[in-house]
């Protein structure tokens, strides 16, 4: 079955037919995790991530809005007196249930020494930043039923557990990708379902 | 339009994915031939992004082409079982976009054997899903009038055009997909991470001299087509 759209080509440039897979609800799994974690049960923002235009919240896509409807506290939460949320319920894979945060606001938050759980607007569809390193989100993974299923260009890991994928990078100011926080790595990545 | 006529644009539009870019070199340094003069920036996730197709059908209708080539240029490497070793050239495994391309087509493309990859359970015929492991994406058309490239780790994507678009054209691309010209986005220093840290400053400093060289001094790049 050819996807709607797509042309078949001579065989040197037809891409193969994508077997379409409908994702599995790992909602019970995905709570249990995030639960287990102090510092990803927290509270949620958005932040710019990198992104070049302001106020750094753009593109905010399906891929996105469903998987953050997915496990989001339905109660608005706030970050140093900032908005992180409206409340958007569990399962509604709608639009708009984040503002933006900038950086600024970010960093205020990261020397508050506030407890919280990022969602950034990266490539990926997610990013969460947490105060925890990423070995310690990874081994947090890896012990609730996550495996390796790949590995980036610049040495991080895909953890997946089947229905959700993790990676991991960083940024420091000596080069490495991610988000700065005191030198460790703040940033990985989820991709849903 | 004839089916023969259709399959030469998409060879065409390939063609032009290949020669429009070095591929040896990644963002900051310059990815485009020196063709592409124009260039403009956008969220890095733009072409794996539910968007997408809304924003390559209306390049489309500015540049009266009929069809889009979106190719995966670099991957992440795959360990599942099945699938180490597996090599693949970019050209085997690229997505077309026309105007009667829906959404849904190119989401499910994106996401193609989700449950495999994440249970590696994945066989030599089942494709990564871009969503996951794709980290350098473009996307060009049969006319070759403009190139979208786009790198993971940048975390943006640039728009590289061949020719002035115009200003009509530069005021839609900014208000309709929130893409904008890099001159005036390097204005700021949301690029590369955190602002003020040593090492977006570097990468910026690279960008600008990369895609934007002073007024007498010589493009950078060695690609001409």
């Amino acid at each position: 079955m050819m996807a709607s759209g797509e042309i078949r080509l001579s065989p040197t440039t037809m891409r193969r037919m994508p077997v379409l897979v409908q994702s599995q609800d790992s909602m019970q799994s995905q709570n249990s995790l995030f639960q287990s974690n102090n510092a990803l049960d927290s509270n949620f923002f958005t932040t710019n991530g990198g992104l070049p235009t302001e106020p750094g919240l753009q593109g905010v896509d399906y891929f996105i809005t469903q998987l953050i409807g997915d496990f989001l506290d339905p109660q608005p939460t706030y970050v140093n007196g900032v908005q992180a949320n409206t409340g958007m319920p569990p399962g509604v894979l709608s639009a708009g249930g984040f503002q933006a945060m900038s950086d600024a606001a970010l960093a205020e938050a990261i020397a508050g020494g506030t407890p919280f759980t990022a969602v950034t607007v990266g490539y990926n569809p997610m990013n969460f930043s947490a105060q925890i390193s990423s070995a310690e989100a990874e081994a947090n993974l890896l012990s609730n039923g996550f495996s390796v299923v790949g590995t980036t260009s610049t040495g991080g890991n895909y953890l997946s557990n089947g229905t959700s994928f993790y990676s991991f990078y960083s940024r420091t100011s000596n080069g490495a990708y991610g988000m700065i926080y005191n030198g460790n790595v703040v940033k990985y990545n989820l991709t849903g379902p | 339009m004839s089916v023969s006529v259709a399959i030469e644009h998409q060879v065409q539009a390939v063609k032009n994915l290949a020669a429009g870019i070095d591929s040896a070199v990644r963002i900051p340094h310059r990815v485009f031939s020196t063709l592409y003069k124009e260039i403009y920036v956008m969220d890095g996730n733009r072409l794996l992004s539910q968007g997408a197709v809304k924003l390559l059908k209306a390049l489309i209708e500015l540049e009266h082409a009929h069809v889009v080539a979106v190719a995966c240029f670099q991957q992440s490497t795959v360990v599942s079982p099945e699938q180490q070793g597996q090599k693949k050239e970019w050209g085997e495994d690229v997505f077309f976009v026309s105007a009667g391309t829906s959404d849904e087509a190119y989401s499910s493309f994106l996401r193609r054997n989700w449950s495999e990859y994440g249970q590696r359970t994945a066989t030599h015929s089942m494709p990564p899903p871009w969503l996951i492991f794709a980290e350098i994406v473009g996307a060009c058309s049969e006319l070759g009038g403009w190139y979208i490239y786009s790198d993971k780790f940048a975390e943006i994507t640039l728009l590289a055009f061949l020719d002035n678009p115009g200003v009509f054209i530069e005021k839609r691309l900014l208000s309709d997909f929130g893409i904008e010209k890099l001159a005036d986005a390097l204005r700021r220093d949301t690029f590369f991470g955190d602002p003020g840290n040593e090492y977006s400053k570097q990468q910026r400093a690279i960008l600008r001299a990369a895609y934007l060289p002073r007024r007498g001094e010589p493009q950078p790049g060695n690609l001409s087509r």
